[in-house]
């Protein structure tokens, strides 16, 4: 058993630094945004660690299906569960081994999502925070749906589950704000000790908003031909915002990239490669190759402009006119602005994916299977004909986006190579 | 026994001649596509409720070009089934997302079907309050869509009476699951689980009065004095009495089950007096053993087999998952943790396709198992 978070250092202090210390003695465009990223997430991790150290902080663990902006109205400092591993997976991958391995030592098969496998390693393994508590939703899929309840048994903490509607409808969000009005926050109250302010979470509503806001004119700039940045640094300010909206560093952070990109726009400052295809990602990149999406420009002249999943912010900013037109748009970014959005069925599935084929000007489409999601994996056979009725090109790959033991680089590269050089010839 | 053959007969096929006299008649049949489903709701519209299954499948080569390798064999089990036309004589299809599998399959048959009745049941994932309230807005749904698309106005009378009916059917299942406790129960695993299957087969009706007919005889029926080991089966979709005879001839007892096509389906009674009959269908549906895809349901759950395992004398657990079922591997760690630290009985971890009867790994392990026991 490790201490809470001391692999998480280690991979902060030993990689993240010194890459920080580097990008800022780079000569090179693109180190700005690097630099942006790095700060924020380096901001981040160490916040939590920091608050390990105090028992009267409490460290929120919450998985997709909500937004953090209400546990920073109760003083608490935010982990996001699933974006845990990708902090292994590309570089420190014995980490990410040791996780599944010891959730599979504990029972839970290899066929399960390698994602929840990791995060229930972890907390076997004691790496999660134990002034901590848990909020999960019944969303997105079943992986979630095993991990969570495991979690909580091994890491003993205070635990609230809700119950994620599955439909895309204003009702539905409305019913789930109203179920974090009735049992979230009565939870909240209870596990830190605090009365539910309404004021302090309006105020942090409006700051997510100003982040949110930044981040949709970012998403604008990003249907420009050609685009702007690289396709490895794009996916930032969704991130970030899933991570740690509300907080004040998201929306500096969130500023700083969002100006840079619009420095770019306007002066017409483009990408060191010619621009042949726009690419939509539909599910999660594989993660464990941080060279991949550099690879793909340069060699192919390919960028993913967006993902299904992360091209999802089509919502207005939270009304924050009284408490439940905000839980009502807290609900909305919870249900429909992350991975919960797998949840839908297949055909509001194609629907949101077509969306934003459409709107960023895509020529093509990639399709993770995950051989360990169950949904994308089902939804294929669906997508396939869909996208062949449309006339969409579209690659399946099947591997494990965070796993390169499934499908490692090499082969994962001879797959796109060949789309790009036959189909899309 | 001559009453056993009606179930055995009932349950091998789910076009069979009750169902066809149903249909001659005039009868609607709609499907659903899982034991969470409130079938009451469509016994109650005068409909016949049937829970899809595909019986006798040897392969799934055609729904394997729709579904994935890694989508549950069950899900792609029931789209064969639909694809080669074994699922014709259906009015109508009631599909819902109690899982991933389950859920990918609602569009593969909305797409690959022409039923003139088809809705999406959005199913419940925890327990609850919360749980209980989307668990009615979905049956009022249910209930709406029924009235829009087919005609058929559900009053509470209604609700009422298909509450008897079903309680009924319960108690008689009780009846039967006490009968179990005998040492050598009255009757095999394999033949409990036909008479499950037919329960889920043939209008409710004519189950009822078959049972109540059989239990008498049940009853006096003599075995041989065995002392075979005592076993729960606990999985998801196994409807297979093939299987369970198979488990069975190495030299056990199935006494009881965790299955959704067997305890899940059949357990409860629903309050005949309460003022709103919907509500009461649902209070049954949540206080029953969970499905493992209920995310905080673990703790209902094991409370239920840990008393089913006392008082049944349950000697082992054998855990048939199905292949890339998420839950029940979820609920399978959970429980041998919680057997195992409260040092009770020991669980055989098998996997399985929904199709699997035999096999000689399989039956390697229950063997190494049953010695162990």
């Amino acid at each position: 058993m490790g201490k809470p978070f001391e692999k998480t250092m280690e991979m902060v202090n030993g990689l993240a630094k010194p890459a920080l210390e580097l990008f800022k003695t780079m000569d090179d465009e693109d180190a700005k945004l690097f630099i942006i990223r790095l700060n924020d997430s380096i901001g981040r991790l160490e916040e939590i660690a920091a608050a390990i150290t105090h028992q009267n902080q409490k460290v929120a663990l919450f998985e997709f299906g909500l937004t953090p902006q209400l546990f920073y109205a109760f003083d608490c400092v935010p982990l996001c569960m699933e974006t845990f591993p990708m902090l292994f997976t590309a570089n420190r991958k014995e980490v990410f081994y040791e996780f599944i391995e010891a959730a599979e030592a504990a029972g839970l098969p290899s066929d399960v999502c390698s994602t929840d496998r990791c995060i229930v390693g972890a907390a076997l393994s004691g790496e999660f925070p134990t002034n901590s508590f848990f909020v999960a939703s019944s969303a997105p899929c079943d992986g979630t749906r095993i991990a969570y309840p495991i979690m909580k048994k091994a890491l003993k903490v205070p635990t609230l589950f809700l119950e994620a509607p599955y439909t895309y409808e204003k009702e539905a969000a409305h019913w789930y704000g109203q179920q974090i009005k009735t049992d979230l926050i009565p939870f909240l109250e209870a596990v830190t000790g605090k009365k539910f302010d309404i004021d302090r979470f309006r105020e942090i509503i409006e700051e997510s908003n100003k982040a949110y806001e930044l981040m949709l004119d970012i998403f604008d700039a990003y249907t420009v031909k050609p685009s702007p940045i690289p396709a490895s640094i794009s996916g930032f300010p969704y991130a970030s915002f899933i991570a740690s909206a509300g907080h004040p560093r998201n929306t500096e952070s969130t500023r700083l990239f969002h100006d840079e990109v619009m420095r770019r726009v306007k002066d017409d400052i483009q990408n060191p490669f010619e621009e042949k295809h726009r690419v939509l990602w539909c599910h999660v990149q594989p993660t464990f190759d941080g060279e991949f999406f550099k690879w793909m420009e340069e060699k192919l002249g390919a960028t993913v402009v967006t993902s299904m999943l992360s091209s999802s912010p089509i919502l207005l900013p939270i009304d924050t006119t009284d408490i439940d037109t905000m839980l009502e748009g807290y609900a909305w970014q919870g249900l429909d602005m992350t991975m919960s959005i797998m949840r839908f069925d297949t055909n509001k599935l194609l629907e949101f994916t077509m969306k934003a084929y459409h709107q960023y000007r895509c020529d093509c489409v990639i399709v993770t299977q995950h051989v360990g999601c169950n949904s994308i994996c089902g939804a294929a056979g669906l997508m396939r004909r869909y996208f062949h009725d449309e006339g969409v090109p579209a690659l399946f790959i099947e591997l494990d986006y965070n796993d390169d033991r499934v499908l490692s680089s090499e082969p994962l590269r001879e797959q796109v190579e060949d789309f790009f050089t036959t189909i899309m010839a | 026994m001559d009453g056993l053959n009606y179930f055995e007969e009932t349950a091998s096929t789910l076009y069979n001649p009750d169902v066809r006299s149903w249909k001659q008649e005039g009868g609607l049949v709609i499907a659903t596509q899982c034991s969470s489903i409130p079938e009451e709701l469509i016994h109650a519209a005068g409909i016949l409720p049937m829970r899809v299954r595909a019986p006798g499948l040897q392969d799934t080569k055609n729904a394997d070009a729709h579904l994935h390798r890694i989508n549950c064999s069950y899900s792609r089990s029931v789209l064969e089934y639909l694809l080669l036309g074994k699922l014709n004589f259906l009015d109508g299809f009631v599909a819902t997302n109690t899982c991933d599998h389950h859920l990918r399959l609602v569009s593969e048959v909305e797409d690959k079907s022409d039923y003139s009745f088809f809705h999406y049941f959005q199913m419940y994932h925890t327990l609850g309050q919360g749980a209980k309230e989307w668990l009615l807005i979905e049956m009022n749904r249910l209930v709406k869509e029924i009235g829009t698309t087919l005609g058929i106005k559900i009053s509470t009378e209604d609700l009422r009476r298909t509450i008897s009916v079903y309680n009924r059917t319960r108690r008689l299942m009780a009846r039967l699951n006490d009968m179990r406790k005998a040492a050598p129960p009255p009757l095999t695993g394999a033949e409990y689980m036909n008479i499950v299957l037919s329960g889920m087969s043939i209008p409710r009706e004519a189950f009822n009065k078959r049972l109540e007919a059989l239990l008498p005889e049940l009853e006096k029926r003599q075995v041989a004095e065995t002392r075979l080991p005592r076993l729960l089966i606990i999985g998801g979709a196994c409807d297979s009495p093939g299987f369970i005879d198979f488990i069975e001839s190495k030299g056990a007892c199935i006494v009881a089950d965790g299955l959704c096509f067997g305890l899940r389906h059949y357990m409860g009674i629903i309050d005949e007096a309460a003022s709103d009959p919907l509500e009461a269908i649902a209070d049954r549906y949540l206080a029953r053993i969970p499905c493992p895809s209920i995310i905080d349901g673990f703790d209902q759950s094991y409370a239920i087999l840990k008393e089913i395992i006392d008082e049944l004398d349950v000697q082992g657990v054998i855990s048939a998952r199905l292949k890339f079922c998420d839950h029940f591997a979820g609920i399978r760690k959970m429980l041998v943790d919680q057997l195992r630290q409260e040092k009770s009985v020991p669980v055989l971890e098998l996997e399985r396709e929904y199709n699997t009867t035999s096999s000689g790994q399989i039956s390697t392990r229950i063997q190494a198992f049953l010695e162990l026991l």
